[in-house]
């Protein structure tokens, strides 16, 4: 019953009575969230289960810690994932990984003339795993844009996320476009 | 509208009237449009956290400053209980063993007075007391008979009364 309630509450309300040491509002907040979050970080940081599991307990510890200081003006998964996008940069530099800044020297990628895709009259699950398989290949960056946007995450607070101005999270996402495109053509001409 | 304010608009998910037309004109745009078209929605099924992994955020929310210090007043409050309870039955046993205590000191003292002789008590006591009335002893006092004597009618002065 209470939980019910719960469900209906908004993110604003639950982490109001959070704060007011009601850990059910909490345990709400958390089911909302915990699969989206988890999933979105397996995406961003494919086949690193331990390095996924890590990141996602220390992003939940450091919102427990700092929901206090959380603006009700934002989206809580956008700040979530704020939160989980420094503590992978933070890993990332600790252990001096080149992956973060692949996105500098990945910059060749054309516009492409409108062409016929093939790819999209495959069936749905097929194609899903192969995407997947395209998004591991695509640089950190990019790959963060493009999984924030299918997050519905506005640029606006991408731009927040990544450090950079709204116009580079746009072109991120149009090189993570076209890149997408081209290696799903390529994956279907293989296919046959 | 330019390539930059359309790709925007395409990636923002904005459809107004003035992308449409961008859109049919301009080759690049609409191939960006129709490619996030596509995409957008293609994941695959969500991952799962472990149920150890949710068990260490919750117990690690349990464990926030603000649940922690209605933890303590809990604490508190349920050690203050307990005191108050071992309190109040500490008291309650003694005032019944008390009561108890004095109502046999009572029974006793009652079972005292009936079986003495209060009479006599209060002669021995004023005896024992030396207030005057030591020739007043049981025995001088069954002398003095109550009743009238009989009296002698060979006295004259006697029977005049
Ligand atoms: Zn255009």
């Amino acid at each position: 019953m209470e939980n019910d309630h719960k469900r209906e509450l908004s993110d604003s309300e639950l982490i109001d009575s959070f704060l007011k040491d009601e850990l059910s509002a909490f345990e709400a907040l958390y089911e909302r969230y915990r699969k989206q979050l988890y999933s979105y970080l397996h995406r961003l940081m494919p086949g690193q289960h331990a390095l996924v599991d890590d990141i996602f307990q220390q992003t939940w510890i450091r919102v427990i810690g700092q929901l206090h200081a959380y603006r009700h003006n934002q989206k809580f998964l956008a700040w979530i994932i704020r939160i989980s996008h420094n503590l992978a940069i933070d890993h990332f530099r600790r252990s001096k990984h080149e992956e973060t800044n692949d996105f500098e020297s990945d910059r060749n990628i054309f516009f492409s003339e409108e062409k016929y895709e093939p790819w999209r009259n495959i069936d749905s699950s097929e194609l899903s795993a192969a995407l997947e398989q395209c998004i591991r290949k695509l640089p950190h960056d990019q790959r963060e844009v493009f999984l924030l946007r299918q997050e519905n995450i506005g640029f606006k607070e991408i731009a927040k996320i990544q450090k950079c101005s709204i116009n580079t999270a746009l072109g991120r996402m149009q090189y993570a476009i076209r890149n997408l495109q081209k290696q799903l053509s390529e994956w279907n001409f293989r296919k046959g | 509208m330019n390539c930059e304010n359309a790709r925007e608009m395409i990636l923002s998910e904005d459809s107004s009237d003035c992308i449409r037309e961008h859109i049919a004109a301009c080759p690049d745009c609409r191939s960006l449009a129709a490619g996030w078209a596509a995409l957008k929605d293609l994941k695959p099924v969500p991952a799962e956290p472990s149920t150890n992994l949710d068990f260490k955020i919750i117990s690690a929310a349990n464990a926030h400053p603000g649940l922690m210090k209605r933890h303590r007043h809990q604490v508190l409050v349920r050690r203050f209980v307990i005191y108050a309870t071992a309190a109040s039955c500490a008291l309650i046993t003694w005032v019944v063993l008390n009561t108890i205590h004095n109502q046999a000191k009572l029974e006793q003292y009652g079972s005292f007075w009936k079986n003495i002789d209060v009479e006599n008590e209060f002669y021995v006591l004023m005896s024992e007391l030396d207030f005057g009335i030591r020739d007043i002893s049981s025995e001088a006092y069954s002398d003095i008979s109550t009743e009238s004597p009989e009296p002698d009618i060979s006295n004259p002065e006697d029977l005049s009364t």
